[in-house]
């Protein structure tokens, strides 16, 4: 007798039902998970897709290279760090090929406090240093991170982001930053390098691009 | 200026180690990036501080206490 699966209640023939009727169970099986998933995700694809993890280990900097394209128009990118040899900033820089572009266009507005209740804001106007991605001092106990969406880096327009971050800052006092970032001439980019100012730093890096 | 510090970097999995005249043109964009950071840092605490003198007067002369300044600063 067919008995259901635990979650989504799919029915599937149990071990003592007929094997002439297994075609017709598979179809059931099938189409119930169908469903299933177009309920989930509202549509037939999912809406974010990763498309590269890089951990790393040691570095002054680590570029993510040919990950954007013309599939996705705006990108998830989850930054963290887990060790910095010495108090940092890291900086990111949008790339085309092997090549950073280190033109004075990269601005950034992002308000910010610390866990002391000051005010920490952060920001530039053009400058050729990259958007701030975030602070890293170099105790062991590192828990700088953030949570980046970049917008339009493939398409030959301006490229803006926002962001969201938790800073390991300099005598471990914590800060926290949100804002945007706008890349000011419209160019096509189809990478992104993360620079630390000093020292070398070991983590990890994933970007997801957004289904449309 | 050379360097003997070993400079690696990582472009997607693969880790390399930069020299000759790469590494010096990678050390002279980190050191300009860390200037340019400084600058900033530099430029926010002189605006903050500014603030802060401005704030002070101004509660001189409201007669605000320490206690109420504390609150708006």
């Amino acid at each position: 007798m067919a008995t259901t699966t635990p979650n989504y209640g799919w029915t599937v023939p149990t071990s003592t039902d007929l094997v002439k009727d297994g075609a017709t169970a598979i179809e059931t099986l099938g189409d119930a998970i169908d469903a299933s998933m177009n309920t989930a995700l509202g549509t037939k694809k999912a809406g974010m897709i990763l498309l590269n993890t890089t951990s790393f280990s040691g570095v002054a900097s680590t570029a993510v290279n040919s990950v954007f394209s013309a599939t996705y128009q705006n990108y998830k990118i989850v930054f963290t760090l887990t060790s910095a040899t010495a108090d940092t900033t890291i900086k990111a820089k949008l790339r085309s090929g092997v090549t950073d572009n280190s033109a004075s266009f990269y601005n950034f507005a992002m308000p910010g406090l610390t866990n002391g209740g000051s005010a920490a804001n952060e920001s530039s106007s053009p400058s050729s240093g990259g958007f701030l991605v975030t602070y890293s001092d170099s105790t062991a106990l590192n828990f700088s991170s953030a949570s980046i969406d970049l917008y339009k880096p493939f398409l030959a327009v301006i490229t803006t982001g926002t962001i969201v971050m938790t800073n390991s800052s300099f005598s471990n006092v914590l800060r926290a930053n949100a804002g945007g970032w706008w890349h000011e001439v419209a160019s096509s980019f189809d990478g992104i390098n993360f620079i630390s100012d000093s020292g070398n730093i070991t983590g990890e890096v994933s970007i997801y691009g957004y289904n449309k | 200026m050379a360097t003997t510090n070993k400079i690696f970097i990582q472009i997607n999995d693969e880790r390399i180690e930069l020299t000759g005249e790469a590494k010096e043109e990678f050390i002279a964009e980190r050191e300009k990036m860390k200037e340019e950071r400084l600058l900033l840092e530099a430029e926010y605490k002189a605006k903050q501080d500014a603030r802060e003198s401005a704030i002070k007067k101004l509660a001189d002369i409201a007669g605000l206490t320490k206690e109420e300044l504390a609150s708006i600063l």
